[in-house]
């Protein structure tokens, strides 16, 4: 899987952090996503696409070549 | 599995009906889900509507909640413009305004709330706004766009939204709160002086310790009338005073509701195969070892994912599997240009400590028990933020809550 992050739409909610601890944080400085794991393999799926659907402003999304 | 030719019903095309929708579907059920939406609207985002929407940064396109094509793969049946009326536990059937009747193998209450009313003089005034579903933010938006004065009464967080909007758009704003400090209903002193500081910079007039007593005007509000005989005029009024649970087309049924709709751990109400998920659902939290409802969009999401995971797993026979919703609540509001983020519950004797300065850029607080965060507000601080989330949700501060009721105003 290659997760996508749109910048333009990510305000720093955290949804995503809560979901997926191993994959995502929030950069202390610009208070927005950063991936900690950017090709994250399939065991994360779940808790992956958790994340992705708790995104307020849908800024996530799995690159649909993965 | 349940059997092909099961039936889910979901009452409510919201953010907690339609993340039921995605979670049914993706446990891989095969039958067939309906929705039933009072509002004929196609499923839309709630948040925007006192911020962004209002504000004129987005369409009705942008917050819609899924497309057309989700909607298709989600194979799901829409039927909108129509309300449940009654629920038949016993015949397992579902009685619509519209004379359907619509049977069911399972349920998923999300029917949220409905803004409280003023019902003093001229309270049905043209110019005198509620705010809860888009019919109600395109009215607004159309008044706001003409301009003028803006009264909002309430000081919660919609209404620091709306307010905040209506400077936005270059309007004057006056918020009307009844209790002696602004904001004080949803946050701690601290915060709640911060908000208003905010707000007062950004040119909006708070006047508090007053109620109205009346709206004057022709055909349209002109004027609001408060308690101690303060006259504001205005052009719009915006009524932001909490909201209550819309559970009224349970009455006749054998369900049980106390301000919601009772439910257990499992978001399961009294009677198999219903649940409930959303502002709607007062269920037992464990982590706090008490009911309560949570009346924002991230509890929406993972409870109504939670409780249609929970209703398929009943509805295969696997009860035992059902697992118990117990989050940390929390919320964001976006007004002054800033990003507020709360997480937890409040307590009483909680005590308070300040990360930064709230004058600053940004800055936290968070609240502590003994050596156990119980909640935290950020301004402008989303790393701190997630940071006291995670700390919040390793804790067990069961005992500590003072209240689960987290109230939108």
């Amino acid at each position: 899987m290659r997760i996508v992050v749109d910048y333009e739409k990510c305000l720093g909610y955290g949804n995503c952090v809560l979901a997926a601890p191993e994959v995502f944080d929030i950069d202390d400085t610009e208070g927005v996503v950063s991936l900690l794991i950017e090709n994250p393999g399939e065991s994360r799926r779940e808790s992956v696409e958790r994340a992705i659907s708790s995104c307020p402003t849908k800024a996530l999304s799995l690159d649909s070549g993965a | 599995m349940p059997d092909l030719h099961m039936d889910i019903v979901v009452v409510g095309a919201s953010v907690a009906g339609m993340s039921a929708v995605e979670a049914v579907r993706s446990t891989g059920f095969e039958g067939r889900i309906t929705v039933v939406g009072a509002e004929d609207e196609l499923p839309y985002d709630k948040p925007p509507l006192s911020k962004e929407f209002l504000a004129g940064d987005v369409t009705e396109a942008d917050i819609a909640l899924c497309t057309r094509s989700q909607l298709d793969s989600f194979d799901v049946e829409l039927m909108l413009g129509a309300a449940v009326t009654h629920v038949d536990a016993e015949q397992r059937l579902l009685e619509l305004s519209t004379g359907v009747l619509l049977p069911y193998d399972g349920v998923l209450l999300a029917t949220g709330m409905a803004p409280r009313r003023l019902n003093c003089a001229g309270a049905d005034l043209a110019g005198i706004h509620y705010l809860r579903t888009l019919d109600d933010a395109r009215r607004l938006q159309a008044d706001m766009a003409a301009g003028g004065e803006m009264v909002v009464i309430g000081t919660g967080f919609i209404g620091g939204e709306v307010a905040s909007s209506g400077r936005r758009r270059g309007l004057d704003v006056t918020m009307v709160e009844l209790a002696p400090a602004a904001f004080s209903g949803s946050v701690e002193p601290l915060v709640a002086e911060a908000l208003t500081a905010a707000h007062i910079a950004e040119g909006v007039r708070i006047l508090c310790g007053r109620s109205v007593v009346r709206f004057d005007g022709g055909d349209r509000v002109r004027s609001v009338v408060l308690s101690d005989g303060t006259v504001i005029a205005a052009d719009i009024v915006v009524v932001g005073i909490g909201a209550a649970p819309q559970d009224g087309y349970l009455e006749r049924s054998t369900l049980a509701r106390a301000d919601g709709v009772l439910c257990d751990r499992y978001c399961r109400t009294n009677t198999p195969a219903i649940y409930a998920a959303g502002d709607v659902c007062r269920w037992y939290n464990p982590r706090y070892e008490r009911h309560g409802r949570v009346e924002h969009w991230t509890n929406a999401v993972e409870q109504g994912a939670q409780a249609a995971r929970n209703l398929v797993l009943e509805l295969s026979g696997s009860d035992d599997e059902r697992v118990a919703y117990s989050p940390v609540p929390y919320f964001w509001s976006r007004q002054c240009e800033r990003m507020f983020q709360y997480a937890g519950v409040r307590h009483e004797s909680a005590s308070l400590s300040l990360e930064g300065d709230v004058e600053g850029p940004r800055w936290a607080v968070t609240a502590h028990v003994g050596d156990t965060i119980t909640s935290a507000f950020t301004a402008n601080w989303p790393g701190r933020a997630v940071k006291y989330r995670r700390l919040l949700n390793e804790s067990h501060a069961h005992e500590m809550a003072m209240s689960l009721d987290h109230q939108v105003r």
